[in-house]
């Protein structure tokens, strides 16, 4: 695994020269992971984008598919970089302490480098970053100079006989700036003019690179290769589910979704709706499903705190929506821009009174696009409201995922949905299964009052107590119902591991990688990093090969609510459990506790804005 | 629900359910229900193709008295699910029924916007200048000097002009009616359910029980008819200036102009209402960018 990091103020081209170098090492086969810092502002402050690469190294000798995938992708960004290119001199400062000990540092010659930082292995290249660019057509363009600085460099370490890494950047620029063909042909100079540079100077780094970066036997160079971020493949799984109004009103980090299917609306025929708050939002959502077609919402934990008392009336209707919270971390406006698994409490209990509700946590991109379809058709299918459950890091960081993903369509079942009336129609009949037939206003003889006050089984509003009892018991059964079928959790690596680490919805990617760090074909346990191509300087490593053995897996809740049954029999095989949770309180801890009585008492947790990184879960196993 | 048979004439009777209705004897909630379903009947709107939002208090438990596709909602949240109703479904005809603490109140933010938005929706407001269904409390629209429960030495606070809101919000249909005056009633409801855009019906209307100030015979003796008057309800300065008389109360249409209403702006509603067609997934196409 290798990484590369641009950093800079605002208003850079931080992202676009980021997402630019990400497709550019997709478009080589290579496996990406592409992660975002930025303040929330829109001039200055400390913008990062880093893009994390891996070749593949575990690929060919595991035999099961699914393994392979998992030891081949990278699906966490690393604690420190391998490149930085860092705009300011400001930007190179905030980033001393997330550098690699053999770290590439790229800049422009005008950036001082402070003595004390050249320890270890360091390279710094002092560019002229800001001159070439300003002969490329402004300043503005040394982003783009830099790229071409790292692209000169990587090329030394990548297959590049039919593939001219230049012509494959020009491509993408192209793409980019397609609509400004001016801006595309500067930005195409700027990058040459960087490329040049360094072989004009004779720079080589690839006794360097080629310790972290083993591309060169696995780069696969598949076609259909496609760069996708959590939200942007909610919102395909939206549209892939046949949900055909979406309401939103503006909130990071949700607000990708809404950007995405409002841009998409010609295509897909969908309706979007930019509401004028959060509780209109929800209220419209649930109109347009009691009107018969599918809605869904989206918004992170300020938006749906307003939702709430929507949120109560579709348990009390009974109608189907689909919510993503994609969540920040609070309280309050909390750090808008940063990441957090706080919310998971929140929306477990939202909402007066008992109703039922599902909560599903997508762990990657592609569950985010398998679930959310899922979302759709248990909401259908029980009358609920579903969560799909996810936050800034899975949402707004993009990773490569197959094309064919985005073929895995499941069945749309609308669940019961009566067409024509014979007789007296019942709307809250009570069936055994709790779910009644429900119409659509259009049917004739099809009428009924979706009531928010109790009532009877017609619809009329109703306080005789045994009607209430009955009815509540109607509607809770459906949550009875809806736990058979939910799977329990998925468990990567060997299943008698020493240790478990047991996680939900984002924190799959860092456990993924912390176990791939930790695996080993043969015994089963410790690791022989060298042998497997794994880059050597990982932090924990010198630890590792100090002679620790502990092998481990990780047990991931993508279902987190109803939880399944037979959950704690399940866990009660597990030799050691340890929880990984971005947050303060370990809410999936809690609700473990609540529903299993069991108690993990060993728990990595963090709570700073940050994602967990793999190198800390390492950390924490060798500690 | 009992069934109806398959007809092309609906009477007033065809709209009504088997609930009985829980106001106070004397209540303008009865008025305004008379009223409603004589407009219904008068236009031939079939029970299923309507569908009737309702708040919370007084007027919101009419929603066990008329026969249709009933959505009672929570406090203030009416227009919000009307338009959602509307998105899906524009072949339907949406009412929303609320007091005006609710509508007015909890549900003022949502008042402008959809006034703005122009969605297709009539909305009539029942208003009593109080909350009822709570046991009398001041509301948005009680008077200064108003003695309730919770301003026992009476209300300080302006009350908000309805009228002249909704018009300078950008309602398309602005029109004041009273609970007591049926006939009248009956015929801006049917105004406001041919008029297509935001129809906003504001209903004076009596509270029995609760509001001793403005009674039947207190409007009475300040109530005039816009119509009778000299008065262009296609002019928006005359109709402002109307909104803001004080000392005599115009019933009747304020302002009405044509603007295209909220759906109508969507390419994908220009033929088929959204509930009849379906989403398309050309995953292709969709995917293209992320290459």
């Amino acid at each position: 695994m290798f990484s590369i990091k641009i950093v800079g103020p605002a208003g850079f081209g931080i992202k676009i020269t980021g997402q630019i170098l990400a497709k550019f090492f997709l478009r080589l086969g290579i496996n990406v992971f592409a992660y975002t810092e930025y303040p929330s502002l829109i001039r200055g402050g400390h913008n990062t984008f880093q893009v994390d690469i891996s070749g593949g190294s575990h690929s060919e000798e595991r035999s099961d598919e699914e393994s392979r995938g998992i030891f081949s992708a990278v699906n966490s960004p690393a604690e420190k970089c391998n490149i930085l290119i860092a705009l300011t001199q400001e930007a190179l400062n905030k980033e001393l302490n997330n550098l690699k000990d053999d770290a590439i540092i790229i800049c422009d010659e005008s950036i001082t480098w402070d003595p004390d930082f050249r320890q270890d292995d360091k390279v710094v290249l002092h560019a002229p970053l800001i001159e070439l660019a300003k002969n490329s057509g402004g300043e503005v363009m040394k982003n783009t100079v830099a790229l071409g600085v790292v692209m000169a460099l990587i090329e030394k370490v990548i297959p590049s006989e039919e593939r001219n890494p230049l012509d494959i950047a020009h491509k993408i620029i192209d793409e980019t700036f397609g609509h400004k063909g001016e801006i595309a042909e500067q930005n195409k100079n700027a990058l040459k003019a960087g490329y040049e540079w360094v072989r004009k100077n004779n720079i080589n780094l690839k006794n360097k690179l080629v310790k972290g970066l083993t591309l060169n036997q696995h780069a696969q160079g598949q076609d259909d290769n496609l760069l996708v971020s959590g939200n942007q493949a909610c919102a395909l799984g939206a549209i892939a589910a046949g949900c055909q109004v979406y309401v939103a009103y503006p909130m990071t980090p949700a607000t990708e979704i809404l950007h995405f299917l409002e841009a998409k609306q010609k295509t897909t025929n969908m309706v979007i709706h930019q509401g004028e708050d959060e509780i209109a939002v929800i209220h419209t959502a649930l109109g347009a499903s009691f009107a018969g077609v599918r809605a869904a919402i989206g918004t992170s934990g300020g938006g749906f705190a307003l939702m709430t008392e929507g949120l109560s009336l579709a348990g009390q209707l009974e109608l189907p929506l689909v919510i993503f919270e994609v969540m920040r971390p609070g309280p309050a406006t909390g750090l808008p821009t940063w990441t957090e698994q706080g919310d998971l409490s929140f929306v477990l209990t939202a909402g007066h009174g008992d109703f039922p509700r599902a909560v599903l946590a997508p762990g990657n991109p592609e569950q985010c696009f398998v679930l959310t379809q899922k979302a759709f058709n248990l909401a259908d299918r029980y009358q609920i409201p579903v969560f799909v459950l996810s936050d800034k890091f899975l949402g707004e960081s993009a990773s490569n995922l197959s094309e064919s993903v985005f073929k895995k369509i499941e069945k749309i079942d609308r669940g019961r949905i009566l067409k024509e009336i014979k007789g007296n129609y019942l709307r809250y009949k009570f069936e055994k299964n709790g779910v009644s037939y429900r119409t659509i206003p259009g049917v004739f003889n099809g009428e009924y009052i979706c009531n928010s006050d109790e009532h009877n089984e017609v619809g009329f509003s109703n306080e005789a107590n045994e009607v209430r009892k009955k009815m509540m018991d109607k509607r809770m059964q459906k949550l009875i119902e809806l736990q058979k079928e939910i799977p329990l959790p998925k468990l990567y690596g060997d299943k008698n591991a020493d240790l478990t680490l047991i996680t939900w919805g984002s924190m799959l990617g860092p456990c993924l990688d912390a176990l791939s760090r930790c695996h080993s074909r043969e015994s089963g346990n410790l690791m022989d990093y060298k042998k497997d191509g794994i880059p050597v300087r990982v932090y924990p490593v010198q630890r590792y090969e100090a002679g620790m053995t502990i092998s481990i897996n990780v047990l991931h809740f993508s279902y987190l609510y109803p939880m399944p049954l037979g959950l704690g029999d399940y866990l009660k095989k597990f030799k050691r459990l340890v929880l990984v949770e971005n947050n303060k309180t370990a809410q999936l801890g809690k609700l473990i506790r609540q529903e299993t009585g069991i108690e993990i008492e060993n728990k990595i947790l963090k709570y700073d804005g940050r994602p967990i990184w793999k190198e800390e879960i390492l950390r924490w196993l060798s500690s | 629900m009992s069934t109806l048979k398959k007809s092309n004439q609906f009477t007033a009777q065809d709209y009504s359910t088997s609930y009985i209705p829980t106001w106070c004897p004397g209540c303008g909630d009865f008025g305004i229900l008379a009223a409603i379903k004589g407009a219904l009947a008068e236009l031939q709107i079939p029970p299923h193709n309507l569908v009737i939002v309702y708040g919370i208090g007084c007027s919101g438990n009419m929603n066990n008295n008329i026969r249709c596709y009933a959505f009672h909602s929570l406090h203030g949240r009416t227009l919000p699910v009307a338009v959602g109703v509307k998105l899906a479904n524009k072949k339907l005809k949406v009412i929303t029924v609320a007091g005006d603490g609710d509508f007015y109140g909890e549900g003022g933010n949502h008042f402008l916007h959809t006034a703005r938005y122009n969605a297709d929706i009539l909305a009539i407001v029942c208003n009593n200048r109080l909350f009822s269904l709570t046991t009398g409390q001041a509301s948005p629209t009680s008077e200064i000097g108003m003695i309730s429960k919770t301003t026992p030495f009476g209300e300080i606070k302006q009350p908000l002009n309805p009228i002249a809101l909704s018009l300078t919000a950008g309602a398309t249909f602005v029109a004041r009616g009273a609970a007591f005056e049926i006939p009248h009633l009956t015929n801006l409801i049917k105004q406001g359910l041919e008029h297509k855009g935001f129809a906003h019906l504001d209903v004076f209307q009596q509270c029995v029980t609760f509001n001793k100030a403005q009674t039947i015979e207190w409007y009475k003796k300040r109530i005039y008819k816009l119509e009778e008057s000299v008065h262009d309800i296609n002019n928006f300065e005359s109709a402002l200036k109307k909104s803001l008389e004080a000392e005599k109360l115009p019933i009747g249409v304020f302002y009405k102009t044509e603007k295209p209403s909220y759906e109508e702006g969507f390419a994908q509603l220009q033929n088929a209402p959204l509930v009849e067609q379906e989403t398309k997934y050309a995953a292709k196409e969709l995917i293209k960018e992320f290459r």
